[in-house]
């Protein structure tokens, strides 16, 4: 009899389980919203010097559409970039003049930090373009966290070859992310830590992106304001708002 | 009249008794050993002017930069080179020409187009002793001067690729040395055609001056390039100059043209090994004429030998004279091989061969070098000519030593 139940608790048990996808969709939902509006500080750590930037920017994830603007330190101030669909553009305010860059470049360091072109404005979808496969879970950090492999898509434009999220078991939250070659090397990986509320909702405030290999570097993101799934103007993401005075 | 006198004679006079045949042999040593003196000599003057034309181009034949600037090739590696660097560079009496240089890389925007550089800011005074890029200025345009400032010039291919000419305004933004965003606007004052498909492409210079502003490098330079007066001198400055570098502070490396260009010595070395293939081959080809010479000289004495064997001549004797004569002949023929070697090299070090017509297809090795002289060292022409007797004397041995085995009686009978 309690073989019975044992097999039906279990059984049951397996409906509610979570699948990999989900948690991968759930983890992107939490930390980014439909919309952000958020202010960020990036410190890049190079091997000759420490520097930090300033940010503010709008994301629309639905629209797959991102603005930034720096706002300091006052040499770099005015630099912004806008990202529609695929397409990315970087306004240089000392040569008043607009770059498009190319898909190509989209992986190339973005203002030397360890964080792509790619990277900044979440162009690639982790959702879409890949598949998931949910691993045994892990502690990392102190959390028990979900373990989840992703792997690109045949047709999927993008560069990893398996990205490695973990999310904690019990707000999805995600701990680490680790980027591996078509060859499986580790090349780099994401530490999500400080985990506080802001607006709505508890997220991780600060990432920190490690290059392998890079022990003299490396590049944080803090987020020191963020709201979420508040209406942004559709004016904000054109190349107008790019180019404005 | 001493024994030794005897045989030397008798040897010299078989050398001339048959005359044709002994001619022929001459002649066989002769353009053999010129054949490969030529060879080392093309060799050797081709490679080491495709050395030049390379160092000549843009790497100069050493260059100077902070530990890890070649693998890293990012901004961040950069130094100040200290006085007494300077000072050795000034007074160092193999060293031609030295100049600094800013390198980094960037985006390029003209219009619609983007494109990925390289930019090197350049010391319009100091380049010139170093690389030749100022002589390969297209018509329209000239070379960066001292006073420009916001002013560039870049490759024919690059400029084709975005459609910009002489007088355009070019936008270029990248990184500074300090981290921040380095942008800025230059003026084409110049278009250069180096003779590489890469340069063309991918490079634009600017003045160090300038370099220095919009990349924030506060007087750091990535490179300083050295140019030697003669390719093979290069590696004792080298050496010179790491025993410099190796009292400052900050970790330097000091790399010559093998290291920075690996392609093109691996280009000479592998154009070595197929000349020492063909090398090879001619020698044999000159030992066996030697050998077949000999050989049949022997031969057709066996009788002779027979006779003077019965008569008492050592054994030893006779392989002593066999091989005098071939010490004659070849003595002979490595000396008019030497001379006509010589010459051969002579004229096409005053000619040189002129590829120009296929400048194309060498372009797809990466090498612009059109015009191959021939280099003489008195090493290739002593050691071709060494090498050339001790073979023939080698080979000689051979029948040498089995007409002195000879049984006097059968040899009498023999013919």
């Amino acid at each position: 009899m309690s073989i019975v139940f044992a097999i039906l608790i279990f059984s049951t048990s397996s409906l509610f389980a979570i699948t990999a996808k989900e948690i991968i969709e759930k983890s992107e939902q939490i930390v980014q919203g439909d919309t952000q509006i958020s202010l960020n500080n990036i410190t890049i750590k190079t091997r000759r010097w420490t520097r930090t930037m300033k940010m503010k920017s709008h994301m629309d994830r639905k629209g797959k559409k991102s603005f930034a603007e720096i706002y300091e330190p006052k040499k770099d101030a005015g630099n912004r970039f806008l990202l529609l669909d695929k397409r990315m553009w970087h306004y240089v305010p000392k040569l008043q003049q607009t770059v498009k860059i190319s898909p190509s470049m989209m992986l190339q360091s973005w203002m030397g930090s360890d964080f792509t072109n790619d990277d900044i404005v979440k162009e690639s979808s982790i959702v879409n373009d890949y598949t998931h496969k949910l691993l045994e879970d892990e502690t990392i950090d102190g959390f028990e966290c979900h373990k989840v492999e992703l792997v690109p898509k045949p047709d999927a434009a993008v560069v990893w070859g398996k990205i490695m999220y973990f999310a904690r078991r019990d707000d999805l939250l995600p701990v680490r992310k680790e980027y591996y070659n078509e060859h499986n090397v580790l090349k780099k990986y994401m530490i999500f830590s400080n985990f506080r509320e802001m607006h709505d909702r508890t997220i991780p405030t600060l990432y920190k992106m490690q290059t392998v290999g890079k022990k003299d570097r490396h590049t944080l993101m803090e987020i020191s304001a963020a709201k979420f799934d508040v209406s942004i103007p559709d004016n904000v993401f054109t190349l107008q708002n790019l180019k404005r005075k | 009249m001493n024994t030794q006198n005897i045989i030397s004679k008798l040897a010299w006079r078989n050398v001339w008794r048959n005359k044709r045949r002994t001619l022929l042999t001459l002649l066989t040593i002769m353009v053999g050993s010129a054949m490969i003196i030529f060879m080392n000599s093309i060799a050797k003057g081709g490679h080491e002017q495709m050395i030049e034309d390379a160092v000549a181009l843009n790497t100069g034949h050493i260059q100077i930069h902070e530990k890890g600037f070649w693998e890293n090739q990012t901004i961040d590696y950069a130094f100040q080179p200290r006085p007494d660097l300077l000072k050795y560079l000034d007074t160092s009496p193999h060293v031609t020409g030295y100049a600094e240089r800013v390198i980094s890389g960037g985006l390029l925007s003209f219009g619609d187009n983007t494109r990925g550089v390289l930019i090197q800011g350049i010391s319009p005074g100091r380049e010139p002793q170093v690389t030749d890029l100022c002589k390969k200025i297209l018509p329209g345009g000239r070379f960066l001067i001292s006073e420009d400032a916001a002013h560039t010039i870049i490759g024919k291919t690059l400029a084709k690729n975005i459609n910009a000419k002489v007088g355009d305004s070019i936008a270029v933004i990248s990184q500074g040395f300090d981290g921040s965003i380095a942008a800025e606007r230059f003026s084409i004052v110049g278009i250069f055609e180096s003779g590489s498909p890469e340069y063309d492409r991918e490079m634009m210079l600017i003045p160090l001056s300038q370099a220095d502003e919009t990349f924030t490098m506060m007087g750091y330079v990535h490179s300083l390039l050295v140019r030697i007066d003669e390719a093979s001198n290069s590696d004792e400055v080298k050496h010179d100059l790491i025993a410099i570098a190796s009292h400052q502070k900050v970790q330097l490396e000091v790399m010559g043209w093998d290291e920075l260009m690996p392609e093109l010595i691996q280009f000479i070395m592998m154009d070595d090994v197929s000349g020492y293939i063909f090398i090879f081959i001619l020698f044999m080809i000159v030992a066996f004429g030697v050998l077949n010479t000999i050989q049949m000289s022997v031969f057709e004495r066996t009788r002779e030998f027979g006779v003077m064997l019965s008569i008492g001549t050592r054994p030893g004797q006779i392989s002593g004279m066999i091989l005098i004569e071939s010490v004659f002949i070849s003595v002979l023929g490595i000396m008019m091989g030497a001379a006509l070697g010589y010459c051969i090299s002579l004229y096409f070090q005053i000619n040189p061969i002129d590829y120009s017509a296929y400048a194309d297809e060498i372009a797809l090795w990466g090498i612009s070098t059109t015009v191959y002289p021939a280099k003489i060292t008195s090493l290739n022409i002593i050691v071709t000519s060494m090498l050339t007797l001790g073979l023939a004397l080698l080979f000689s041995m051979f029948p040498a030593r089995r007409a002195a085995k000879l049984n006097p009686i059968e040899a009498i009978r023999k013919l």
